[in-house]
């Protein structure tokens, strides 16, 4: 019999390495991410945040442009007028939120960045645009969360925040890394 | 890949849907999950049941928040310690968590779980937190590092895995307890959890009392009760586990659960200020209940021209006599039957995938079998593939090849199938 015996072939079998040294691994906290380019994000995030206010209705949304780091003034969740509901049924007790708009210039995948692990949605035409992945690093805001979204070049597109604990928030637009997601 | 749905598209023609037109499709426990966001109930439900399964689900995706945030009304309580502040962050839309991709932190959905036998942790808990709220630190962190391992099937087909190393780092009250088992668990898929809590506990026992293929598995029982749920079924019940997930997980109590997992040695912990007695309500309780109660699992269409040799394939193999691919269910409306490839028994699969105490030793564990139903779901989901108790196969053939100890027959005559036969039974297995 030939034996498959996962232990004695690990017994027998030179160990790749692929352990990353303990140094490799940052202490700040943002090193929990599941892509390793979160390069864009990190720089952006070190950078003075723009302030803007959040719309209440889509009317109100205030346009942003991509590779710029916003902070933007929410308002209380039951006071918004959102443009398709928020995809994910949430308790919005206390919540915040907030509508923003923007366009991209070329078709393709596109990641949204955040200081916190509230919810967000892309709407385009009424309708939300399901995630591709999302990704985030626990104890990091700068940022905590990435939501990956394939977009559409040339149309009017809506950010939708919900849920937010705090009343501003950190939000940064970049298209996706090559290798990503 | 698989061959165009003939027999069943021309029968879907003929029959117009009145009848059901493959065992699959007739099978009422699944159900299309036409919005993965939205996952649907197994049966319809009253006006009244929706209402009940949609605020579960609600409350189930809300993210908690520490006690004493303003406004916050009923969703404050998180904390002080905790690993995520919804079900939802583990179980995404009722589906399993997502795996380490590479070497590096543990995602917040592989959870370590400290403590020998029930018995906790003497330092941190059950389980250790690795998040805090403000003015709270975590209890550690977490970093998984994996070695490959390579080896070849008997024709010669070279065959990879990647073996996990935990390392438990910043731990914030030192050593842990030096007779505690490190647990890593990954957040299992919750699809169809309410049918595998209504298989009767007599038809549990008939199985561990009839071994199939000299395989014989053990009922996991506590109290009197027989345990069904959690990878290694050590938990009862649905109310059990969902009490436990909010004190072990989030922080939040619950009235089948008044403290949080405060580890004994933790005076901060459990000082902390509270958000209600209990935390959660009895009336969102119930309606998590009700969610994770009605959730159906997701279809996946069969290749019917495959169909009955996949299975053929998956019993001769001797798969079958774990996970089983009929088992009966009562009091669940229409669904009578389920085929969710388990047997609900637990089995000692060997030192690979045993947990290890605090010196790296394996020390002998029992998993129960885990339901194969659902995969189709997970494979077609686009995220990479994480199965097993700590999301360490990449793969379904990563999966089986882990299979030691009592699955070492099984394992050893999939490594002999000829190399199509192995990826016939492995595309069959990925349409559950
Ligand atoms: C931090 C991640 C995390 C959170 C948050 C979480 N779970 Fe889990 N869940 C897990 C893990 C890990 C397991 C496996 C536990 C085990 O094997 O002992 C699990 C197991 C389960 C199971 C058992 C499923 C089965 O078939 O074995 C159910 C049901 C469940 N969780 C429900 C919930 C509910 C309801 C909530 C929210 C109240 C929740 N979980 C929150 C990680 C999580
Ligand atoms: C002796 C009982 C037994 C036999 C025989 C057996 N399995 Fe398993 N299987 C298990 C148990 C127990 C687990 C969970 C192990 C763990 O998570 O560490 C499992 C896990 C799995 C998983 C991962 C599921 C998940 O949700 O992560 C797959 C896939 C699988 N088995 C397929 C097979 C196939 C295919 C065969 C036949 C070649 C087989 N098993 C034979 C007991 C068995």
């Amino acid at each position: 019999m030939k034996p498959l015996t996962v232990l004695a072939l690990a017994r027998l079998t030179v160990v790749l390495g692929v352990i990353l040294p303990a140094a490799t691994f940052a202490q700040d906290g943002c090193d929990g991410f599941k892509w390793d380019n979160v390069a864009a994000e990190r720089a952006l995030f070190a950078t003075a945040a723009e302030d803007v206010r959040a719309g209440t209705d889509p009317g109100t949304a205030p346009t942003i442009v991509p590779d710029r780091l916003y902070r933007a003034a929410l308002s209380p969740q039951e006071t918004l007028r959102y443009a398709a509901p928020p995809s994910k049924k949430m308790l919005a007790d206390g919540a915040s939120g907030g509508l923003l708009r923007f366009r991209v210039a070329r078709a393709g995948l596109y990641r949204v960045a955040l200081d916190a692990g509230f919810w967000i949605d892309v709407v385009a035409d009424g309708t939300a645009i399901p995630s591709v992945d999302f990704g985030g690093s626990p104890g990091c805001a700068a940022p905590r969360k990435i939501v990956i979204y394939e977009l559409p070049a040339g149309r009017d597109l809506l950010l939708q925040l919900t849920g937010a604990v705090s009343t501003q928030v950190q939000v940064a637009l970049t298209a996706a890394p090559d290798a990503s997601p | 890949m698989h061959r165009p749905r003939r027999l069943r598209d021309l029968l879907g023609a003929c029959l117009a849907g009145a009848l059901s037109v493959s065992a699959a499709a007739a099978d009422p426990a699944t159900v299309p999950f036409t919005d993965r966001r939205d996952p649907p109930s197994y049966r319809v439900l009253t006006a009244e049941e929706r209402d009940r399964y949609e605020l579960g689900q609600t409350v189930f995706n809300t993210s908690w928040v520490p006690a004493g945030t303003p406004r916050a009304g009923r969703r404050d309580g998180l904390g002080p310690m905790f690993n995520a502040a919804s079900c939802d962050a583990c179980h995404n839309n009722g589906a399993r968590g997502q795996g380490p991709a590479q070497s590096g932190p543990a995602p917040v959905g592989l959870v370590i779980q400290l403590g020998a036998g029930d018995a906790a942790d003497p330092v941190y808990g059950h389980v250790l937190n690795t998040s805090a709220i403000e003015g709270h630190a975590p209890e550690g962190t977490v970093f998984v590092a994996y070695t490959e391992r390579r080896g070849r099937y008997p024709d010669g087909r070279e065959w990879r895995l990647r073996e996990p190393r935990y390392e438990l780092r910043a731990l914030r009250l030192g050593t842990i307890g030096k007779h505690s088992l490190i647990k890593p668990r990954l957040a299992p898929a919750l699809f169809g959890a309410g049918l595998l809590e209504a298989v009767p506990d007599a038809a549990i026992i008939a199985l561990a009392e009839r071994p199939q293929n000299g395989v014989r598995g053990q009922v996991s029982r506590r109290d009197g009760l027989i345990g069904r749920f959690g990878w290694q079924a050590d938990s009862v019940s649905l109310d059990e586990q969902t009490a436990r997930a909010l004190s072990r997980e989030m922080g939040l109590t619950s009235r089948g659960a008044e403290r949080d997992d405060c580890g004994g040695a933790d005076a901060a912990c459990q000082r902390a200020p509270d958000g209600g007695q209990p935390e959660v309500s009895d009336d969102f309780f119930d309606a998590m209940l009700a969610f994770q109660r009605w959730l159906a699992v997701p279809r996946t269409d069969v290749d019917e021209a495959t169909e009955a040799d996949g299975a053929a394939l998956f019993a001769r193999t001797g798969c079958a006599a774990c996970h089983r691919p009929d088992l009966p269910v009562t009091g669940a409306g229409p669904v009578r039957r389920i085929a969710a490839y388990t047997d609900l028994l637990l089995h000692d699969l060997g030192p690979p995938l045993a947990d290890r105490g605090a010196d790296g030793r394996p020390v002998p564990t029992l998993w129960r079998t885990a339901p194969l139903w659902g995969l189709g779901h997970a494979v077609s989901s686009g995220r990479p593939l994480a199965l097993l108790h700590d999301g360490r196969a990449r793969s379904i053939e990563e999966a089986v090849l882990w299979h030691d100890g009592a699955a070492a027959p099984a394992r050893q005559r999939f490594g002999r199938l000829s190399h199509a036969e192995r990826n016939r039974l492995l595309d069959w297995v990925a349409l559950r």
